[in-house]
């Protein structure tokens, strides 16, 4: 199955768009319209929230997009305009204002240790030059499926593996631009050609953080790695159980993504 | 060859699984893939990557859609 399948799992375009054309005629031209459907929001649209730490915010549409990237055609891409303390307005994703940065919207909320929680009063605005937009990017929208079951977890071991949060306690161990080859257990991201020559497998991620770490990803020691939780992953590493890919994924199951570092 | 790897990968979009990361505050760079990579700052709420757990008053979030 390809990306593209994945994505169509969740929503079929083009039967969306039909049902969504006729309501919409219904509505114009009939009044049959139901009242309770959902309406989407655009650009000019106001939304008032309070954010997690009880402040409220209030955001504004300013442009929708479609993420041409997408295979299914259908993730927006938002840019929010945030009103700011003195009544004006500011980007809400690029505090500077020199390129405009379009966010996601993601169901659920994650607490300062990474930990995701899926309560639906809660959203999530990820800018898209955040870990969590990225992995939906790459294509764990966790309102899709992949062969019939959820990539809730894909991307909730995306984002740790982005961010090479090891320990699972939301502190990353990488730096901005560090380049890193993908992919997953279940195909949805299937291994490319690997490069020996310039790959070196890095790790094995679940929605908890490192479940195998081979090579941290900056060169640094394993010892100091495991030194901040002993508890995760001692004995699960490189330095006392020697696995290739293939070793963690028997040894493992828990793994849902793998990286590679991608050496100059 | 690996810098011309590289460029189909970008030409490619993001599917074939090469990314970058990072931990720090990250805006208007744009890198190999075309992905911009911040460093989880969304994860503590920070504005300039993004805000988690808000609640909105009359509208929520549906397949990516923001709706009321």
């Amino acid at each position: 199955m390809t990306e593209t399948d994945a994505s169509h799992d969740a929503q079929p375009r083009a039967p969306a768009r039909a049902t969504s054309w006729l309501a919409s005629a219904c509505a114009l031209i009939l009044g049959c319209g139901h009242a309770d459907e959902p309406t989407a929001l655009g650009v000019g649209d106001e939304i008032d929230g309070v954010d997690e730490r009880g402040r409220p915010i209030h955001l504004r549409i300013d442009d929708v997009t479609i993420d041409p990237r997408d295979p299914a055609g259908e993730l927006p891409l938002y840019v929010f305009s945030e009103r700011s303390a003195d009544g004006g307005w500011r980007p809400h994703c690029n505090a500077d204002g020199a390129t405009t940065v379009p966010a996601i919207v993601v169901p659920g909320s994650w607490d300062p240790r990474g930990a995701y929680d899926d309560d639906p009063s809660r959203t999530t605005f990820a800018c898209t030059n955040g870990a969590v937009a990225k992995c939906v990017r790459l294509g764990y929208a966790p309102w899709r499926s992949f062969d019939g079951a959820s990539l809730r977890e894909e991307l909730l071991a995306c984002v740790r593996m982005i961010r090479a949060d090891y320990c699972g306690d939301g502190v990353t161990h990488t730096r901005e631009g560090t380049p890193i080859a993908i992919w997953d257990a279940r195909g949805v991201i299937p291994r490319g050609d690997a490069d020996p020559d310039h790959e070196r497998f890095e790790a094995a991620w679940s929605a908890d953080g490192a479940v195998y770490l081979a090579a941290p990803r900056l060169g640094q020691s394993i010892a100091s790695i495991v030194a901040t939780c002993p508890t995760r992953l001692a004995g699960r590493t490189s330095s006392d159980l020697p696995l290739d890919e293939a070793g963690v994924r028997a040894r493992f199951p828990e793994a849902r993504l793998f990286d590679a570092r991608v050496l100059p | 060859m690996k810098k011309l790897a590289l460029t189909l990968t970008m030409a490619m979009g993001l599917t074939a699984g090469h990314a970058e990361t990072g931990n720090e505050p990250h805006i208007g760079i744009i890198i190999m893939n075309g992905v911009i990579i911040g460093n989880g700052r969304a994860l503590a709420g920070d504005a300039q990557v993004g805000d988690t757990g808000v609640q909105l008053a009359g509208a929520h979030v549906e397949h990516g859609r923001l709706v009321r």
